[in-house]
């Protein structure tokens, strides 16, 4: 049909700006990234970037891992830009209290399965505003957990203590004999002073029981009352002493953690904390560390508790079933930004699947809170004894205390640590009463204590 | 008795008459298509408004590329050299602060003085050298959020040896000297705020290669998009000949041919001095780095002079040329068109 030239054009250019349009030429295509913020390095790291590898090649999503030592503080830059990554994997409670409370953190209802987890993750996961999920623990750890070298205490004589006036009277003979018995290290700026937190954590816990310990930590327990003075006194009994810490107390303050024992269990001969904070998995060697040999571990004992059954020299009680609670901890990742990558970055990394790849990498020392990961998956008796801690609900389970608090307090907390460590006069005067002068949160706290069934369901 | 018919020489445009005298009709022939249809006066007046178009895209084009060029270079030389000056002093001051703060510990200054004004003042102008550089960030979001991340990092640096003055005030020297351990830990340690200045550093510098890299400063990039309207302009000169030609037996239009000239000249000014602007940043720039060490950014020269392409006088120039352009374009058709109208 004939027209004139100009509605010849009119058509010509409409028919280019619709192939335009549909090439999308015009508009901005979807993003297929996702960044995740975390806080971990070396061997833990590792691990994570194997999974996050495996998870790039099923899904064609392309993750940019943040490795930051300060996560808290440059999550806090990028929300006040309004550029916060994607995910986060957030080590603390009362971050993620806060979070949720501000609204960066979206909620995570529908994305996990949250029949996988037990108390008291399943309470945790739901910390923040409502009753939505807001993080999901990815990367758990036991902290109740005393190091020791087998060989070293059979050559020396020393049992391995079940109790807490077992444990300071094992200290007291390894000073009387010359030897400083606590490996401590201290240093971990910005939040250096984290492990006493844990050793406080620990000995109320062991001495007063998860009900006392819930109460403090929800700020019902005041850092002046009995109980707490008291535990701290314990810890100040127990490496208070000038020969107690190898190096001397000075020397904790600047012994970084991240560095793992230095030295190791032949120079000191106890190390409190994680697996992973003791960096066996990193020393090579000659000779690389052996576990029951070169070291071992038990569980923190509980004050005046034995446990049943006697244990012999150099070998752990750790095998005797035992009834106290153990502090533990993790690692739950958030989502700042809802978009498809970042639910399918989560869907995946809280999924059955990716855990038990996470904690089987060898030197990864980590451990899921999913109980459907089984205990065989972990690689090495190590890792396998404490996974059995963990699920086999056989200890109630308390979340570390300071990890629970707001970060001013838990700043405050790590501070009051080194205070005490060189000023162990000055704990009623002034340690404390500072400490009660920081406000607790005044959000009601989840319930931060919490025993899996005895019996797990089944592997899938 | 009839003269002979004489056949008339046919013109394209004109329809084929019948043969004189004949008894039959006229010879029906394929009508010819609307362009071979068309009157000479449609033809000469697309023609000149297809070429003052053009003009005008051409006008308009290289008004945008002086404008993106000079754009990019006062980004680069301008607020990006700024930036990595300011965040480049901030670590000299922060180290030098450092230094100050454990000198004073060491010597016991402290307790009598605090931190010592060599600190007090290094830090308070590393502080205010990263505010600067926000300002002049142009490292886009990742810059921004470095520098805010920066600024915690500084500001718990801070805290970190006033609680280190306070608990040697209070004589906890063990304390206190872990503190400061822990605040040079985290100046210096890998992560640590020197490595985040630096890092920012490097992406201010890459934001600035980046700029001067810039499409808008290389010629290769932008030679088509300038001519492009030049060459369709050569098209609707030859056009035009071909009509003037057939019609009136002209084949060059002295004035269409200055136009195209002056259109030529506007395209050959802007891309000649755009491509010297970038060479001129990027010499600028490299100056610059290189004497920073002996420069504050306060003493350093901003380069506000370097852009020609989007001057004053360039563009009067360019409003010059394509005005006259257009006005001998304009111009070039109107006797013929003028031809025509008093014709009918």
């Amino acid at each position: 049909m004939r027209g004139t030239a100009g509605a010849r054009v009119a058509r010509a250019i409409a028919a280019v700006g619709l192939a335009a349009a549909a090439c999308g030429c015009g508009g901005p295509a979807g993003s297929n990234n996702v960044t995740i913020m975390v806080a971990w390095s070396g061997s833990e790291l590792a691990a994570f970037e194997s999974v996050i590898r495996t998870f790039e090649d099923q899904s064609g999503i392309s993750v940019d891992v943040e490795p930051t030592r300060a996560l808290t503080q440059e999550l806090d830059a990028d929300l006040a830009e309004g550029d916060p990554p994607e995910v986060a994997a957030l080590p603390s409670i009362g971050a993620i209290g806060t979070y949720a409370g501000q609204g960066e953190l979206k909620p995570l209802d529908g994305l996990v399965d949250t029949a996988d987890y037990g108390p008291p993750w399943s309470g945790l996961m739901r910390t923040g505003q409502g009753d939505h999920v807001y993080a999901v623990p990815v990367k758990a750890d036991v902290k109740s957990l005393i190091w020791y070298d087998p060989t070293v205490f059979r050559r020396s004589g020393y049992a391995v203590p079940a109790t807490w006036p077992q444990l300071l009277t094992l200290s007291k003979s390894i000073e009387n004999h010359g030897g400083s018995p606590w490996c401590l290290a201290l240093s971990s700026t910005p939040t250096s002073g984290w492990p006493g937190t844990d050793w406080i954590a620990d000995i109320l816990l062991g001495t007063y029981g998860p009900g006392t310990y819930q109460k403090w930590v929800s700020g019902e327990l005041p850092w002046t009352s009995g109980p707490v003075q008291q535990a701290w006194q314990m810890w100040g009994q127990l490496v208070g002493s000038g020969d107690a810490v190898y190096g001397g107390r000075g020397a904790a303050l600047r012994q970084q953690v991240e560095s793992g024992i230095n030295p190791s269990l032949t120079s000191c001969y106890l190390a409190h904390g994680t697996l992973v904070d003791q960096g066996f998995s990193v020393k090579t060697g000659p000779p690389a560390p052996k576990f029951g040999t070169s070291y071992d571990f038990f569980p923190f004992p509980a004050s005046g508790t034995a446990a049943s059954g006697t244990a012999a020299s150099g070998t752990a009680a750790s095998r005797a079933p035992a009834s106290g609670a153990i502090q533990v901890s993790a690692d739950f990742i958030g989502m700042f930004n809802d978009t498809p990558p970042a639910r399918a970055l989560i869907r995946y990394l809280t999924s059955t699947a990716a855990q038990r790849k996470w904690v089987s990498y060898p030197g990864a020392d980590g451990f899921s809170a999913d109980n459907q990961v089984p205990v065989s998956a972990y690689p090495g008796p190590a890792t396998q004894r404490i996974a059995t801690l963990l699920t086999s609900g056989q200890r109630e389970l308390c979340f570390g205390a300071a990890d629970a608090m707001s970060p001013d307090l838990n700043a405050a907390f790590d501070h009051a640590i080194l205070k005490y460590l060189t000023e162990p006069a000055a704990l009623n005067s002034t340690v404390l009463p500072e400490l009660s002068k920081v406000p607790a949160d005044s959000r009601s706290a989840p319930s931060v204590c919490g025993r899996l069934p005895t019996s797990p369901a089944p592997a899938r | 008795m009839s003269s002979p018919v004489i056949p008339i020489a046919v013109s394209p445009w004109s329809e084929e008459p019948g043969v004189a005298g004949s008894s039959g009709p006229a010879i029906r022939r394929p009508a010819a298509p609307w362009y071979a249809r068309a009157h000479p006066v449609r033809w000469l007046r697309w023609l000149r408004t297809g070429m003052l178009t053009l003009i005008l895209v051409a006008g308009l084009l290289c008004l945008l590329v002086g404008y993106q060029a000079h754009r990019e270079i006062t980004t680069a030389t301008g607020h990006g050299a700024q930036a990595i000056s300011e965040v480049r002093t901030a670590y000299t001051e922060l180290t030098r602060a450092d230094q100050a703060v454990a000198s004073s510990f060491r010597t016991g200054d402290v307790a009598l003085v605090g931190p010592g004004a060599i600190y007090s003042d290094d830090v308070t102008a590393a502080s205010q050298d990263l505010v600067l550089a926000a300002g002049d960030n142009v490292a886009g979001f990742d810059g921004t959020n470095t520098i805010q991340f920066a600024e915690g990092l500084l500001g718990t640096y801070g805290d970190l040896i006033q609680q280190a003055s306070t608990d040697l005030a209070g004589s906890n020297r063990t304390l206190a000297l872990a503190e400061l351990g822990y605040a040079h830990d985290l100046l210096g340690q890998t992560g640590g705020l020197l490595d985040v200045l630096n890092g920012l550093r490097q992406s201010e510098r890459a934001a600035v290669t980046a700029d001067l890299g810039s499409r808008w400063l290389g010629p290769g990039d932008f030679w088509w998009l300038l001519l492009a309207p030049f060459l369709a302009m050569l098209l609707l000169a030859a056009g035009t000949s071909y009509v003037l030609w057939h019609g009136f037996r002209r084949l060059l239009s002295v004035r269409l041919t200055s136009a195209l000239v002056l259109t030529l000249a506007l395209v050959a000014l802007v891309a000649s001095l755009t491509v010297h602007d970038g060479g001129q940043a990027k010499a600028f720039i490299g100056g610059r780095l290189a004497s920073q060490a002996s420069l504050t950014p306060a003493q350093a020269p901003r380069a506000t002079d370097v852009s020609f392409a989007y001057s004053p006088w360039t563009l009067a120039a360019g409003l010059v040329l394509a005005g006259g352009a257009g006005i001998l374009a304009f111009a070039a058709y109107w006797p013929r068109l003028d031809e025509y109208r008093y014709r009918a």
